[in-house]
Parts: structure tokens; sequence; C-alpha cells
């Protein structure tokens, strides 16, 4: 399997501080991988490097086999768009447009709007039943959901999730931690941020980071099963 | 089938908040508004002072003593008004010096009575001497009046061909005249010995308070004066004054001044819309400007998401710019559409009101100002919008994303 993300020697300074040290990671595609540490650790500024939301101060980032790491704003504007699908721990959703109109929008940024795939992607994180329904009519899972749906619906190469289950109870947590299994299972590859051990059990890689440094990576603990 | 582009997302975010895109819309339905109301006046005034000022064609008008405000009156806003002077002052300034042109005018003011179809500014005018009327009536009638015809000032009613009731005589509307903006489009013209005679058998006649040393057959309004050129009119106001101002009792108006005062009047007028505009302009950039601010700050995680989903910083900026576009558009279209409406439907009305000479514009002014105001409305949001949207280029999506709610 090739490397869908490379990072080499990546450090991020923000004056004084560094955000991140001389961090080297590569994710094979299809691979799972958890990325864990507590506030502070460069899990953020990590993300934003990864989501083209950023550009590292210092080494080199490469994406689907692209160097990312000195594109301009418009060229990371791109490949956010056209290679990142990205799920927060927040359900940011756009309050004055419908379950489907939500997921339709990422598209037009992207391509065209098409409601029939935009549909079909709310369908298989199970709202399809409520496509028409305002975000205020959903709940915080079904938010979390739509969210998700949004970000596939592009197709892709990388989903990036920042805490994807920090603001759902048990039961949604599971739903989806489910449909990351299914898209898994489908071949995604997956970085998940969290500072939950359960989540990041989920993973077939764990990286800890602590203090801008990776200090080690390890295989998940095992999930008790109930 | 649910469309979606960008510009359904704009519409849809301006119509839940209705109140906002209202108020917003007001302000620059207001400014759109008030220039162009002030901007038509103001031309219809400037043309009407052109206007007066090509056809009064004579320097100084000479009227009884007294009776400078009344002729102002007639000639700027056709009050009709009824005054005498002796006519042998008009052939006593034939021979001075300096003067180049003399003729005299009969001002009757008709009556309210039913011997006439309306009460208006009845003019006789001497075909023999006038240089003042007779110069732009050669543009409708070519010919000296017949004894029963009229010339009638372009706001009379009636077709050429009807016939007008005076003193409870038919007369014929031989033609109409041009608009001039002037009190001239309410009077009715006709030759002065007609007049006079037509005033002399009317029920008025036996009641005609006539100065003792007028002759009831040679009596006129006002004597109008053409100075000879290179003439200095003041200094030939002030010789003929010292001479003639007691043995016919004599005021007089200057023309020039008096069209300079109107000049002055517009002037101030124009000042007051364009500086009353300006500041209503200056309000709704500010006011736009301050809620747009505050628009890019309330939907700083929305615009974050939009980042975050593929929109670049230029379609965000084109989202908020075409945003404040609509407001704009929508408020300079009502603003410029019903000043319009009012203008034409009104503008008579105005006119009178500003008691100043005014001509309404035309179709081709009227539509090339209201483009310019709307133009200028249009800009207004998109202008007003500009340092919210550098605030926008500001945002970091991440972090906004990450923010509480």
């Amino acid at each position: 399997m090739k490397n869908i993300l490379e990072l080499n020697s990546v450090s991020m300074i923000y004056g004084p501080v560094k955000a991140l040290h001389d961090v080297t990671l590569n994710v094979r595609e299809g691979e799972w991988v958890a990325i864990m540490g507590s506030s502070g650790s460069g899990k953020t500024t990590m993300m934003n490097i990864v989501g083209c939301m950023n550009k590292a101060t210092h080494g080199t980032v490469f994406l689907d086999g692209e160097k990312i790491s000195r594109l301009n704003a418009k060229d990371l504007t791109a490949i956010r768009r056209d290679k990142i699908g990205l799920i927060f721990q927040q359900f940011h959703v756009i309050s004055y447009l419908t379950a489907v109109e939500n997921v339709m929008i990422a598209q037009y940024y992207h391509s065209m709007a098409d409601e029939q795939e935009a549909l079909e992607a709310l369908e298989r994180v199970g709202l399809g039943h409520r496509a028409r329904h305002l975000p205020r009519q959903l709940s915080g899972g079904e938010q979390q959901r739509l969210c998700i749906a949004r970000a596939l619906i592009n197709h892709p190469k990388l989903i990036l999730a920042d805490e994807p289950t920090g603001n759902l109870d048990e039961a949604n947590q599971e739903i989806v931690m489910d449909i990351f299994h299914q898209l898994h299972g489908q071949g995604s590859t997956i970085v998940v941020v969290t500072h939950s051990p359960d989540v990041a059990s989920h993973a077939q890689r764990v990286v800890r980071l602590e203090f801008g440094r990776m200090v080690r990576e390890e295989q998940p603990v095992e999930r008790h099963v109930a | 089938m649910t469309r979606l582009t960008q510009f359904d997302v704009i519409r849809r975010n301006l119509s839940r908040k209705p109140f906002r895109t209202g108020i917003l819309a007001a302000i620059v339905f207001l400014f759109s508004f008030t220039l162009y109301c002030g901007t038509v006046i103001s031309q219809g005034l400037g043309a009407g002072t052109r206007m007066m000022s090509e056809r009064l064609g004579a320097d100084v008008l000479f009227v009884p003593y007294g009776y400078d405000g009344k002729i102002q009156n007639s000639l700027l806003r056709g009050e009709p008004s009824s005054f005498y002077l002796d006519s042998r002052f008009a052939d006593d300034l034939r021979g001075e010096k300096g003067v180049d042109k003399v003729t005299s005018q009969l001002f009757i003011a008709t009556l309210r009575a039913a011997c006439c179809t309306l009460p208006v500014q009845l003019i006789g005018i001497d075909p023999r001497t006038d240089f003042v009327v007779r110069p732009w009536m050669a543009a409708v009638i070519d010919r000296p009046l017949g004894e029963s015809e009229v010339v009638v000032g372009h706001k009379i009613i009636g077709r050429v061909g009807e016939t007008i009731q005076l003193f409870n005589r038919e007369f014929i509307i031989a033609a109409r005249l041009d608009s001039t903006g002037m009190g001239f489009d309410t009077s009715v013209f006709m030759d002065l010995d007609r007049a006079r005679r037509l005033l002399l058998l009317s029920d008025l006649g036996p009641h005609l308070n006539l100065p003792d040393q007028l002759d009831r057959n040679t009596f006129v309004s006002s004597t109008l004066v053409k100075a000879s050129p290179l003439v200095d009119i003041k200094e030939l106001v002030n010789a003929l004054s010292q001479k003639y101002a007691v043995k016919y009792n004599l005021d007089f108006v200057v023309v020039a001044g008096m069209i300079s005062d109107i000049a002055s009047a517009l002037h101030m007028f124009s000042g007051f819309v364009y500086i009353f505009s300006g500041i209503v302009w200056a309000l709704a950039l500010v006011v736009i400007a301050l809620v747009f601010s505050a628009i890019v700050r309330e939907r700083r995680k929305e615009f974050g998401v939009l980042r975050v989903i593929g929109a670049s910083r230029a379609a965000l900026a084109q989202l908020v710019i075409t945003e404040a576009l609509l407001l704009s558009s929508a408020g300079a279209l009502l603003g410029t559409g019903t000043a319009g409406l009012i203008m034409r439907l009104f503008s008579a009305y105005i006119s009178v009101a500003l008691q100043l000479p005014s001509i309404s514009p035309g179709t081709a002014s009227l539509l090339f100002t209201g483009g310019g105001v709307f133009l200028l409305g249009l800009l207004t949001g998109p202008l007003a919008c500009l340092p919210a949207v550098r605030k926008l280029g500001r945002i970091d999506a991440y972090i906004a994303m990450r923010e509480e709610a």
C-alpha cells in the first residue's frame, strides 16, 4: 500500500512557541490512524497542516503524492476540497439549509450540486428520512452524521476527524464509529484526533503527541465488548 | 428537485433575517429617493431659470410703484394680477440714449366667476413693438392673431381650435406655447388693444379704478426695455428712474437681478439636496459597514464551514458582496422607481410649491439621472461591506470552527 499522507520533520513555530516539533508520520492508503494527546500537545496544529488550512514552517508534507507544504492558499483550498473530508467535534452545519442542502453545498463548492447523490449520502448515514429537515430539527447525533455525510460526499482520499464523538452520547458515539468502520471497510483512509482511548481503540495504529513532539506509536488497546 | 447555488445560499440567508434585510435596503432606498428627487427638482429649476433668462428677452421691467413684487409673482408663478401704467412712458423711452427696444404689456387677472373658463393671467402684447413673446410665439404660430384668437400657455386647458371663455366672450385657441416653467405657462396672450377693449367692455369695466392721469384707451401694465449693447443696465435704470419715476409713479425690476436671485435660490436648493444626499449616503455606508462587520463576526463559524468544505476566500468575499449588492439593488430600485413615479405624478405641484420657475426634465434625462442614481445606490452596499470582506480574509477557518458556540 502506498502512503496517502507523509509528514517529514514537520515543525510549526508561532513566535517563541513550537506548536509542532520535527514530526514525521506516514499514513498508508486505507489505514485508520488515531492521534492522541492532551490539550496543547499539537493535535490541532497537526490537523490544520494536514487539513490544508495552514502551512508548516519547516518540513515537507505530501498528500496523495502531492507536496502540499509549499502550496499557496488557493491551491490548498483546492486540495482540501478535492481530497479531504473534515469532521469536527462541534456539529458545524449551516443552520438555514436543510440536511440535504448542507450536503449539496459541499458538492457545489467541489463541482456541481447533485441532489440524488446527496440523498444517497444521507441514506448511508441513516438520515434519509431527515433530508428535508433543518439542523435545529435534528438531534446532536443526527447533526454529526449529517457532517459525516457532507465530509464524504466528494469521495475524499483522506477523512480527517477531530474529536468526532466528543459531543455525543454513548449510543450516538457507537453509531458514528460504526459508520467509520463501514468507511474503513470500503477502503477509506481515516485519521482521527482524539483524547478518548475508546475512540482510539477502533484505529489500527495510535500516534501519541506530547508538547508538539511525536513521542511514540503504539497498537490500540483492545476494546472490551460488553 | 432541489437546486442549490451560492446565490440560493445568499437568498436564503437574506430572507431568514427579514427585518435586518429590510432596514439595510430601506437606507439605500432613502438615499436613492432623496438623490433622485433632489436632482430632478434641481434640474427642473435649472432648466426653468435658463428658459426664463432666454425667454424674457428684456433687461428692465417698469411697473406702477409698488407692483414690482406683483409682476415677479406673475412672471415666476403665474399669479394673476392687474395693475395699470401710462402708455406714454413707453413713447418717452423710445428717444432715450441706451434704450434699444421698448414694448408694453397689459396684465389682466380674469375672474373666478362664471365669465371665464378659469382664472388666468391675460397678457396683452403689442404686435408692433413686442420683442419678448413674439420670438418664441413664432415657433407655434407664424401669422398675426385674428380678432377672436388667443395663444395659450402650456398649462392652460383646451386644445388648439377649441374655445376658451374670457369675460363672457368666446376665444379660439390659435396655438399653444411650449412649457416655459414660468407664469407664462398659465397665461393667455392676445393683442394688447383687444385685451384693453375686452376689459373695458367686461363687468369690470365700469368699476376700473384707473388713476386720473391714465387714458382709458391707451393704458398698459408694464413697459419692458431692452438696453443697447454694452450699456450698463444699472446706470440706465438710474438715469431713467431719475427722469421718469415721479412723473409716471414708477417702480422697476432688473431682469438680471431677478434671475440672479432665482439662480441663488436654485444654488442653495441644489446645495442642500447634494449635502443632504451626501449625509444620507455617508450614513448608509456607515450603517451597512457596521452591520456587515457584525454579520461577518456572527457568521464566523458558517464561513469556517464553507472554507473547510472547499469555498475559497474569493468565493466567500463574493458571497458577502453579492448579499450587499442584492440589498442595495432592492433599495436602489425601489428608491429610484418611487422617486421617478412621484416626480412624474407631482412635478407640477412641486414646482408650484417651490415658487420658482421649473421645467420637468424630458424622459431621456429622467432615465439618465435615474440610471446614475440607481448605479450609485447599487454600489453603496458592496462599497460599504469591503471592510467586512477584509475581515473575512483573516478568519482562520479551523480556529473559528473550534470556538465554542
